[in-house]
């Protein structure tokens, strides 16, 4: 219940909204006049500040309006401002902006045409050369505040970086036509960066690749090829350690980096046919060597022999036809197995399935002719491992551009001088004779026990030219280009006698050369060894 | 970018040639802007020089942040402009130059004459920092408002709206002028 002044108050407050004077309403109630005059005030004030719901409307309304049209302006300013600078003539920018923009176009106009008093070319050119010699001081400084060790760390990794660099980029590009291209060079452009990080870990600073390096100068070149020489020194110890790896072995990515850099130094086309025919025959034998030791064989290795198989398998020919009989098997069980583990074999690798049809018809078809001796298939056992002659760990067969003088005299010793493929290297041996001695009794001794590839003479033999030749078996006539397995007269008719690998002319020894399948066994021509003066 | 991202790379290497690029690309822009916020050609030379080299001693510094280069350099000139500013707070806005020359300028009308530089530095000189820093920057090397807002810290409302008020301020300025000599 308000009290009496309260309610006068009221009465008074509604008197004064309605518009009545402040001194009108006071002088009803003039006992209270003082009291009422103070609230009145401080409700005048409040309103003030406080206006009515409809006041506030109207003015907020009037509020937006004015942000509205500011808005509008900036917005109409900056179309002015792009059609200025796209060279609009000012006169149709005048005609269709508002009137309240005719101040912004001049003002725009001008900043655009008004140009500032340049500095002469010579101040400017002298700036230039200033900054320049700053920027090679401060450059300088930064080198030399490295200890000498660090510079010298700094300045060999990018050496390095870039000689690393720059091989791989070559053999990428070489590579190009063999699908490896755009995985090589993108291993390349990291393997740059990563050079790159590590010179800017030991510069201490945002440098690149090969920076450091170059700024040293004449003082980096000795070391740089000190530590080069060290470099290749080192890989012609490795590779030959890995030349009998297969893959999933830590030394086998040497070993291909091997061949590569050995294909890529090798320019004259025949002799680079003949490495090809030879590196495919190395992806066969490291197939057979995989089966044999019971693993799978990776689908890259494949891949890798059907692209290098003398470029026909690329290219839509017939990558198989100079393999034997044991080679085609081995391929065929290599192509069942993958595609028994994960179907599309064909979809994956280009020519896959086409070669395993290809292969099972060959089967079929010379089944019904196999050998009454028998093959390794027939007698149950691996053909793959004991038809190839495989020993695991062989030397490898000696390839073009090796020490060919001890290779071509296989008839007369029991050992033979063992040339190991290093990188780059051409005729260096690396392993003696007196190594490979045990290897190759071991070679010897195998074909015997082995009933499967013993009797028919069919050298399967060494299709990845691992295997060592074993000495004792007649020599053959650099040229002579028996059929693999003709001699032996065992070959199954359905085989196809190989044709001369492309590229290799008439009369040239087949690309996968098997090795002397040892003691004669109805095999009086043995093919020749590869390497020994096949060339045409 | 790519192309800005290797040349800042090499330029942190401190490659010559590099900042010669850089010198080569930026220097108009960065002239004109402090040329017009200080107005005066020597001065303004002089301190354009002092930007790249500022930039060379703290190239190490930058990264790209989504923010280019350019406004990197800008933000430098900036404050060398403030530090001028701060060292000799006692000149007027109008260098002794530009008020000689104004004495010898007779244009005839007020649109028609051919408005000077320095009748435009005079006007620029009217406008708040950020009314000139914006006018200036827009017209430049033509950046956009998204560039000039990273450069000044705004938004692009911010920009849009003082690059309205300058040119409005601008125009109404340049206006006068033409017809007070008128």
């Amino acid at each position: 219940m308000k009290r009496p002044l309260e309610q006068k108050l009221d009465a008074c407050l509604a008197r004064l909204a309605g518009g009545t004077d402040v001194e009108d309403v006071l002088a009803e109630y003039p006992e209270d006049a003082d009291e009422l005059r103070a609230a009145l005030a401080a409700s005048a004030r409040m309103r003030e500040l406080a206006p009515p719901p409809l006041q506030r409307r109207e003015r907020k309304g009037k509020l937006l309006a004015i942000v509205a049209a500011h808005r509008r302006l900036v917005e109409a300013t900056e179309g002015v401002v792009v059609e200025i600078k796209a060279g609009v003539p000012v006169g149709e920018i005048e005609r269709h902006c508002p009137s309240a923009l005719r101040s912004v176009v001049t003002a725009a106009r001008y900043m655009c045409e008004v140009e500032p008093p340049w500095p002469s070319d010579e101040r400017r050119r002298q700036d230039l050369e200033r900054l320049r010699r700053l920027a090679a001081r401060r450059r300088q400084a930064r080198i030399e505040a490295l200890p000498l060790r660090l510079r010298i760390a700094v300045g060999l990794d990018v050496c390095l970086s870039q000689l690393v660099c720059a091989a791989r980029r070559v053999v990428a590009e070489r590579n190009a036509d063999q699908g490896y291209g755009s995985r090589r060079a993108e291993y390349d452009q990291a393997a740059g960066s990563a050079f790159g990080a590590t010179a800017t870990r030991a510069g201490g600073g945002s440098t690149g690749a090969g920076s450091y390096g170059l700024r040293l100068g004449v003082a980096a070149v000795p070391i740089a090829a000190a530590m080069t020489i060290a470099l290749l020194a080192t890989a012609r110890m490795v590779v030959p350690a890995a030349a009998s790896s297969v893959p999933g072995e830590p030394l086998y990515q040497i070993k291909r980096l091997g061949e590569s850099a050995q294909l890529f130094m090798t320019f004259d086309p025949q002799q680079r046919e003949d490495l090809r025919a030879q590196l495919a025959a190395r992806r066969l034998g490291e197939m057979g060597l995989l089966r044999a030791e019971g693993l799978p064989v990776p689908e890259r290795l494949l891949e890798s022999w059907l692209l290098t198989s003398g470029g026909a398998g690329a290219a839509g020919g017939e990558p198989y036809a100079d393999l034997t009989s044991e080679q085609r098997r081995l391929l065929a069980d290599v192509l069942r197995g993958m595609e028994a583990n994960e179907p599309g074999l064909g979809r994956r690798i280009a020519g896959a399935g086409d070669l395993l049809v290809r292969l099972e018809q060959d089967e079929t078809a010379g089944a019904a002719v196999a050998s009454p001796e028998g093959d390794g298939a027939a007698d149950g056992q691996e053909p793959a491992s004991a038809d190839l002659r495989w020993s695991p760990r062989q030397q490898p067969r000696p390839l073009p551009g090796d020490d060919l003088g001890a290779v071509a005299g296989r008839s007369g010793g029991g050992e033979e001088q063992v040339e190991n493929p290093s990188v780059g290297g051409a005729g260096e041996h690396t392993a003696s004779a007196g190594d490979s001695g045990d290897v190759l009794g071991a070679v010897q001794v195998a074909p015997p026990d082995a009933a499967a590839g013993g009797g028919d003479g069919d050298p399967a033999g060494d299709p990845g030219g691992q295997a060592a030749s074993a000495g004792g078996s007649e020599p053959s006539e650099p040229g002579a280009s028996p059929a693999p397995g003709s001699g032996s007269g065992s070959e199954p008719p359905g085989a196809i006698a190989p044709p001369s690998a492309p590229g290799m002319g008439g009369g040239d020894p087949p690309p996968f050369v098997q090795p002397d399948p040892g003691p004669p066994q109805g095999s009086p021509e043995d093919p020749p060894p590869p390497g020994s003066g096949e060339a045409p | 970018m790519q192309e800005e991202h290797d040349l800042v790379r090499r330029a942190q290497e401190y490659e010559p040639e590099a900042f010669g690029e850089i010198y080569e690309r930026y220097y108009n822009g960065v002239y004109r802007y402090i040329y017009y916020r200080i107005g005066e050609q020597v001065l303004s030379e002089d301190l354009t020089m002092e930007v790249f080299v500022k930039a060379m001693e703290a190239i190490d510094t930058f990264s790209f942040r989504g923010v280019p280069f350019s406004a990197w350099l800008y933000r430098i000139a900036s404050n060398l402009v403030v530090d001028h500013f701060r060292r000799q707070p006692s000149q007027s806005a109008f260098s002794l130059e530009e008020k000689l020359v104004a004495t010898l300028e007779q244009p005839t009308t007020a649109l028609e004459s051919e408005f000077t530089h320095h009748a435009l530095r005079r006007a620029l000189s009217e406008l708040t920092d950020d009314q000139q820093q914006v006018v200036i920057l827009k017209f430049v090397d033509g950046l956009s408002n998204l560039e000039v807002a990273q450069i000044l810290g705004k938004t692009e409302g911010a920009v849009k709206s003082l690059q309205h008020r300058a040119l409005a301020s601008l125009g109404r300025v340049l206006g006068e002028q033409g017809e007070a000599t008128a």
